[in-house]
């Protein structure tokens, strides 16, 4: 427990952790301010028939069923930082050497790759958490002062809690990933080349050449987890339980290996 | 006498692309309990890859590694917590302050904030504790580490080069901090390539050359096996006379520039004295001549450059190879 405790306060103080989450912070104020312009001087008939929605009108922030919702561009941003946020936490400790400083101390290795991975994961699911309540708590003044709570019931919060919970969790995965791959790599760089490298051109040219792959593809596994919609193409159908099998089948491999790598691999001089 | 580090057989290899790089051959070692036991060579000798597979950094090719007591790696935790360690460079959290570093090692073992204060008063930093680190010097970073290792109150402190980066006024103390820690019943096991400072420093020594042991033993053990032997130099107005009266008593001497050498121990100048005198021979200098760790390093990592020394050694002795 102390070791995660430890591993948690380091990684909160790493530069890049903070300023992603002040980043974040200035986005929502900014959407905040955004919302609460453009829904000003608006009839509520001209915000509730906006064919982009408005923020204004609580029950455009999630729409069940579907990856349309204000939230939704929050999710994007997440899953981009937390990534982001674990790879630099794991990469820094390599280019710093403070790998070595650290196994000076707790040397099962195993166990340090554990409490590294979990606290990357609590971190960003608490964060992501708090980062959604923020940007939806931005638009509290346009809804209150501009438009309206109307449609909004117990069923729609509860909805909403679901939804953010579970874009939480896959923060928290995408976190986690990223520390695996900064661990094989043991750079940040790394981590973060080959994770795009793989979603845009991989998985592109894969959309394109062999569209019946596709279900087992990031992209459409992250898709379908995130609306927890079943997701049919003319090629193929993914159910959400399946997606979410997959993308923690894809994630154990890969921390599999990071583990492994680590407790194998030398400890060399920092990079 | 325990041995709080034991190594039989270590080898390291290293490979990169088809090239294969023999880091340590066949290293045999062991560290006594008690006292400041210096680690010398050159660069690329192997300290640093023999203190990376003694805390598990690095495993090795081959050969058991004994560490307290226990082996390397599966007892590691135990002697882990029992030892304090820098390796290398001091690799800190530079976004965070010099207390905030010890804090979050010491949370690791469960060790108080008290305890942090003491380290970082026994180096010296408790002033600018509280500056982030990457405001530190090297030396002030060193001595963070320092403290750091001096967090656990270890039996065992391993130290790979603890004055890099140091003025002389902080070598002095590092110096004397070793001596007064291993004073208090500590092992201090210290690399280090400032050889005045190991010699001034240091029990026993041992040297190593292209990963091998090439002389093991206390810094006089060290000196006298590698045949330099303790001498005298004495200047008299006559040295053909001087010269005469000497080797009548069985003394080597040879003639070094304007003086003689003559090969006994200083404490018994008095005898050279005494004999010139008695030959009318009256001397106008004397002084002992010593020869220093760094003279008998020199000569040895240059003949294992060389090839004609060197090798594994299995004691304190130095291995015939390299007697002259």
């Amino acid at each position: 427990m102390s070791l995660l405790m430890t591993e948690m306060r380091r990684a909160l103080r790493r530069r890049a952790v903070r300023t992603l989450i002040a980043i974040a912070v200035v986005g929502c104020a900014f959407a905040g301010v955004v919302s609460y312009v453009g829904s000003a001087g608006k009839t509520l008939a001209e915000l509730r028939f906006d064919d982009e929605g408005s923020p204004a009108v609580m029950t455009d922030w999630w729409i069940a069923d579907s990856n349309e919702g204000f939230l939704a561009v929050a999710m994007f941003f997440l899953f981009l930082g937390a990534f982001f946020g674990g790879a630099t936490v794991a990469g820094g400790e390599w280019r710093a050497g403070t790998v070595t400083t650290v196994l000076t101390w707790e040397p099962r290795r195993l166990r340090l790759h554990g409490a590294r991975s979990a606290s990357a994961a609590i971190l960003s699911f608490v964060i992501s958490l708090g980062l959604q309540a923020l940007f939806l708590a931005s638009f509290l003044p346009s809804v209150f002062l501009n438009g309206t709570t109307e449609g909004v019931d117990g069923e729609f919060w509860a909805g909403l809690a679901v939804v953010m919970a579970r874009t939480s969790a896959i923060t928290a995965g995408a976190a986690v990933l990223a520390v695996a791959l900064a661990t094989v790599g043991r750079n940040t760089a790394f981590a973060v080349i080959t994770m795009f490298a793989w979603l845009i051109v991989v998985e592109g040219l894969i959309r394109g050449l062999k569209p019946s792959l596709s279900r087992w593809l990031w992209g459409e596994n992250i898709g379908t987890l995130m609306t927890w919609a079943q997701l049919e193409t003319g090629d193929f159908e993914r159910g959400p339980v399946i997606a979410a099998a997959t993308l923690l089948a894809y994630c154990a491999i890969i921390v599999g290996l990071a583990a492994v790598s680590f407790h194998r691999r030398d400890i060399a001089a920092a990079t | 006498m325990v041995n709080v580090i034991e190594i039989e057989g270590l080898r390291k290899t290293y490979r990169r692309r088809s090239r294969t790089t023999v880091a340590v051959d066949g290293l045999d070692l062991a560290v006594p309990e008690g006292g400041v036991y210096g680690f010398l060579g050159p660069n690329g000798s192997g300290k640093t890859t023999t203190i990376r597979c003694i805390l598990g950094l690095a495993r090795p090719t081959n050969g058991d590694l004994r560490l307290l007591g226990r082996s390397v790696p599966t007892g590691l935790r135990e002697s882990v917590r029992r030892t304090g360690a820098i390796v290398e460079t001091p690799a800190l959290f530079p976004t965070m302050t010099g207390r905030e570093n010890l804090r979050l090692l010491a949370a690791v073992d469960g060790i108080g904030n008290g305890r942090v204060d003491d380290s970082l008063g026994v180096v010296g930093l408790a002033e600018r504790a509280d500056d982030l680190v990457k405001r530190y010097s090297l030396g002030m970073r060193q001595r963070v580490a320092l403290a750091a290792a001096l967090l656990k109150d270890p039996e065992l402190l391993i130290l790979d080069e603890p004055a890099n980066g140091l003025d002389p006024a902080g070598m002095r103390e590092v110096r004397h901090l070793l001596r007064r820690l291993a004073d208090d019943g500590r092992t201090v096991f210290v690399s280090s390539h400032i050889l005045a400072e190991i010699e001034s420093t240091c029990d026993r020594v041992a040297i190593l050359a292209d990963g091998r042991c090439v002389a093991e033993g206390t810094v006089d053990e060290v000196i006298s096996r590698a045949g330099h032997r303790s001498s005298v130099l004495v200047r008299v107005a006559d040295l053909d006379a001087g010269e005469r009266a000497l080797r009548a008593a069985q003394l080597t001497v040879e003639r070094v520039g304007g003086a003689l050498r003559v090969a006994v121990a200083p404490d018994e100048a008095g005898e050279v004295t005494r004999l010139l005198a008695h030959a009318d021979q009256w001397v106008t200098e004397l002084r002992p001549e010593r020869f220093s760790l760094e003279d008998v390093f020199l000569e040895l990592t240059a003949r294992s450059a060389n090839g004609d020394g060197g090798g594994p050694e299995p004691s304190v002795t130095m291995p015939q190879e390299v007697v002259v």
